[in-house]
């Protein structure tokens, strides 16, 4: 099974909305991915949202079964939103990273295919002198970074992919995430992100990675979410609204289909093989008629939902 | 030659209320300051605020060789983007030679130009080429403004690293806190040392009130300067930024950098001076190939360059002695 190492230009541009997507596109087709967040800093948030992304699936496809549970991983739960570095500097520790990329090995021998959802962006320092950039190199997974098109963003995106380029790690593509109406077009952050830095945009996601949640017909809304922690069960009702929203987001970037090449290439891959950017490419390209067709989905899923 | 390149680590840290901070500063210690905005995008906002911020420093043609020249820029873009896109979907083409050209005219007529890159240090100006080439063709010392956001860090660590390897020197950060609950003072020191690799030179309080002498007679004043700038209007957010930066500069919180950037103490250490040594050596080369025989770009010879040779008595004078020499 395939790998992929989730980073980011900054917090917040969607990484784990990214990661659940992918999460449910493994799922719908039958296989259990693993996500390992080697950092956790919001309370768990990102695993809720994750799993609550998951839970929210109409249904399992026919003649599948249903979504065995997922395997949520973190090392390390850090108790201030700030850098991995600087939480247990503060706390007067600091962080293993053999231990990290023991996990990583280990997961990696699982079945299903793994995901690596880092915590801010590529130089978000872990140790002093070894930043996420040096853990995406040393864990030997191939990475994609997400960008979002706010304006500023080409900046982020330059510096993060030269970034990790130097240290190693060069990323196999961007995942554009525009969040921000006001930004740069669609077409042009993506356009300009591959002329500068020369590394492909895999996938980008229009505005329903931003826009609010749709409202659901009571009722239509799951009972309690599958066993996630320890066996304690979790509603959905009693989740923080951030997690519900997330959730949200990520499904309906999976239904959008935007990320469904780099789904593909995360569950095709055989062992050891990296998804190349010129795989990638291919797909993409094959996918530019069927957008439309793509959209046209979502419309008849979205009427046979009820 | 005591000029420097502001730029940061993100859109929206602070670069333009930093730079107008700077810039009011030195022209407060007599300094003839110019500043110098070469690429705007989305709007005339920084360069009102760089022009406006030094209207009430005392300056403002008011006495002797103690003036203020108002921000100018070369391109003017209307689409929010980076000058690569913008100048693309715009069908503009960019000339680096007449950005440089113009920088050192200013540079002639004043004893410091404070310049303000757009965006971030690796914000493409060229498909190949980013703020960053900017300040190093320009041989000015980088400063770059930082917020005490989540990923601070990280961005001023890219941010030095990018400027480094493209040949610009790093004076320093500034950090602006415009997060009330982001990295304290002591982390953000501690961490630009320890991962970013440089020092602080000055931190602002960007949240703090500040109000500006005078500041109902800002329109007139602005006008009168040069009609080319656009009048300040009702627009809140640009006399924000025109209030925060001189409040900066009247509570003292940029004294320390202007110190370290326009005075005659040498910037940035020993590796400040190594950098000083390599633009020199390109500056000259560069003179050699453009037919100078021993003079500055400016037509003046390094003996005349303020607070450098013996009769530069200019700068010395100037309120920026360093205690040590006092």
């Amino acid at each position: 099974m395939g790998s992929l190492f989730i980073a980011g230009t900054e917090t917040g541009v969607g990484k784990t909305v990214v990661a659940a997507a992918l999460a449910r596109a493994a799922v719908k087709s039958g296989i259990v991915p693993a996500i390992f967040k080697p950092f956790m800093t919001d309370d768990f948030e990102d695993q809720l949202a994750v799993t609550v992304a998951l839970a929210r699936m109409s249904r399992p496809p026919m003649g599948r079964t249903a979504a065995a549970p997922l395997h949520y991983r973190s090392n390390y739960e850090l108790n201030s939103p700030a850098s991995p570095y600087t939480c247990m500097r503060t706390a007067g520790e600091s962080v293993d990273i053999d231990n990290i990329l023991g996990t990583i090995a280990e997961m990696r021998r699982g079945a299903g295919p793994l995901m690596v959802e880092g915590t801010g962006g590529v130089a978000a320092p872990i140790r002093s002198g070894y930043l996420m950039a040096d853990l995406i190199r040393d864990s030997g997974i191939p990475a994609v970074i997400v960008t979002t098109n706010r304006v500023g963003s080409l900046n982020l995106s330059v510096m993060s992919a030269m970034s990790c380029r130097e240290r190693g790690a060069a990323p196999i593509g961007f995942v554009v995430n525009c969040i921000d109406p006001g930004g740069y077009a669609q077409g042009q952050i993506g356009a300009d992100i591959e002329a500068v830095t020369g590394v492909p945009v895999l996938a980008s996601l229009g505005l329903q990675g931003r826009h609010p949640p749709q409202r659901r017909k009571k009722g239509s809304m799951f009972g309690p979410i599958s066993p996630f922690r320890d066996g304690v069960k979790v509603y959905l009702d009693d989740m923080p609204r951030g997690v519900k929203r997330s959730a949200a987001v990520a499904a309906r970037i999976h239904r959008g289909g935007g990320l469904d090449g780099l789904a593909r290439v995360l569950l095709g891959g055989g062992e050891g093989e990296r998804p190349t950017a010129r795989r990638l490419g291919r797909r993409r390209r094959g996918r530019k008629g069927g957008r439309e067709a793509g959209r046209d989905g979502v419309k008849g899923g979205r009427r046979a939902a009820p | 030659m005591r000029s420097v390149f502001v730029s940061g680590t993100d859109t929206g840290v602070g670069k333009t209320v930093v730079a107008a901070a700077l810039a009011r500063t030195a022209a407060m210690a007599g300094c003839r300051t110019a500043t110098y905005k070469p690429f705007m995008s989305g709007g005339a906002g920084d360069v009102v605020v760089m022009g406006t911020a030094m209207v009430g420093s005392g300056g403002g043609g008011s006495g002797g060789d103690v003036g203020v020249v108002p921000s100018r820029f070369k391109y003017a873009f209307k689409t929010p983007a980076s000058p690569y896109t913008a100048a693309r979907l715009e069908g503009v083409d960019i000339d680096i030679g007449a950005v440089l050209e113009r920088f050192e005219r200013m540079q002639r007529d004043s004893d410091a130009v404070v310049v303000e890159g757009i965006g971030g240090v690796m914000t493409p100006i060229l498909r190949d080429y980013f703020v960053a080439d900017l300040a190093r063709d320009m041989m000015l010392p980088v400063v770059i403004v930082t917020s005490n956001g989540l990923d601070s860090v990280g961005h001023s660590a890219m941010a030095a690293h990018h400027c480094r390897r493209r040949g610009a020197h790093v004076a320093g950060f500034v950090v602006n806190y415009t997060e009330e609950d982001g990295y304290g003072r002591g982390v953000m020191s501690k961490e630009i040392g320890a991962v970013a690799g440089g020092r602080i030179l000055a931190s602002v309080e960007r949240h703090r009130e500040s109000a500006m002498p005078g500041g109902e007679q800002l329109d007139l004043r602005l006008a009168a300067l040069d009609p080319g700038i656009p009048s300040l209007g009702p627009e809140a957010d640009i006399a924000a930024s025109i209030y925060a930066a001189a409040g900066a500069s009247e509570r003292g919180e940029v004294d320390g950098a202007a110190r370290i950037i326009f005075g005659p103490g040498r910037a940035g250490g020993r590796a400040g001076a190594r950098w000083r040594r390599q633009a020199r050596k390109r500056r000259e080369m560069r003179d050699r190939e453009a037919g100078y025989k021993g003079r500055m770009p400016g037509g003046r010879t390094g003996r005349d360059i303020p607070g450098r040779g013996p009769s530069g008595a200019g700068l010395r004078d100037s309120g920026f002695s360093s205690p040590g020499r006092e």
